[in-house]
């Protein structure tokens, strides 16, 4: 299961929030699953390494949506074209400032 | 459908992807790689530290073409391609102090050099091992949850935990 879904899973429960495939579901007569779902139990969040996922993880700057359509190609060698001087620059000196990076 | 990856994207791909280089096998590369995070395959994720070791390396290299200074308009021009693109591709941005302060990140960068596993490189013989600042990538990865780090960068192929190395010149 990845993180996406899995924290999907988790908020849901968390929060008590309907099942995304049939929201509009009625609450069962019988009450059986509302305690569980209501009332998770911090130790089980905790214990399961769970609560830095859910509690402990920062707010993002900038959060995930959807990208914009064409967004990868607009920006392509977009630097190229603000600065002629960086227009063909060859891979070795591509690879060499990958390598001087590391000086950081 | 299988859900997206949250992947971690090394500086270097950005710097590849915003330059034309004249043979272009490695910007095809990383061009082929935002294409399938802008489909929505991966959830790209990136901080403010990446933000600032891009335009560490775009000035750089602007004053060695140059010889001479970048402005402080240049700077901010350069910056703003780097914001437009996060926001147009919707990729996660965090930021690194507010990581650093909640999360033991230089705890781990340092666990993360002790478990590194150091290797020659195939073509050019090199020793590739993680270094600081390689350590605190991984360090902020982890702590954000990125299963991966998508990265040119033989230096990350040791790395050992929750975060693994996409090694993109071999995947695309």
């Amino acid at each position: 299961m990845s993180v996406n879904s899995q924290m999907n899973t988790e908020r849901r429960l968390f929060h008590g929030e309907p099942s995304g495939n049939n929201p509009d579901r009625k609450p069962p007569l019988a009450n059986d699953y509302l305690p569980k779902t209501q009332y998770l139990n911090p130790l089980v969040v905790t214990q399961a390494g769970l609560y830095d996922r859910i509690i402990r993880l920062p707010k993002p700057l900038r959060s995930w949506h959807r990208a914009s359509r064409g967004a990868a190609e607009r920006f392509s060698g977009c630097l190229s074209d603000v600065f002629p001087e960086l227009k063909g620059i060859s891979e070795d000196d591509l690879k060499l400032l990958q390598k001087k990076r590391h000086r950081l | 459908m299988q859900s997206p990856k949250a992947v971690y994207i090394d500086t270097m791909v950005f710097i590849y992807h915003f330059l034309r280089s004249s043979k272009g096998r490695l910007t095809h590369k990383a061009a082929s790689f935002l294409r399938d995070v802008e489909k929505g395959k991966y959830v790209g994720i990136v901080t403010s530290f990446t933000v600032a070791e891009y335009l560490a390396v775009i000035r750089g290299l602007l004053c060695q073409k140059r010889n001479k200074q970048v402005s402080p308009s240049e700077i901010s021009t350069i910056k703003l391609r780097l914001e437009q693109f996060i926001n147009q591709m919707g990729i996660v941005l965090y930021d690194a102090d507010v990581l650093a302060g909640g999360h033991a990140v230089f705890a781990e960068s340092e666990s993360m050099i002790e478990r590194d596993t150091p290797s020659k490189g195939k073509y050019d013989r090199r020793w590739h091992y993680l270094n600081g600042a390689d350590a605190l990538h991984v360090a902020f990865a982890a702590s954000v949850n990125a299963e991966a780090i998508a990265t040119f960068d033989d230096d990350f192929r040791g790395i050992c935990g929750s975060v693994v190395p996409l090694m993109l010149s071999e995947v695309y």
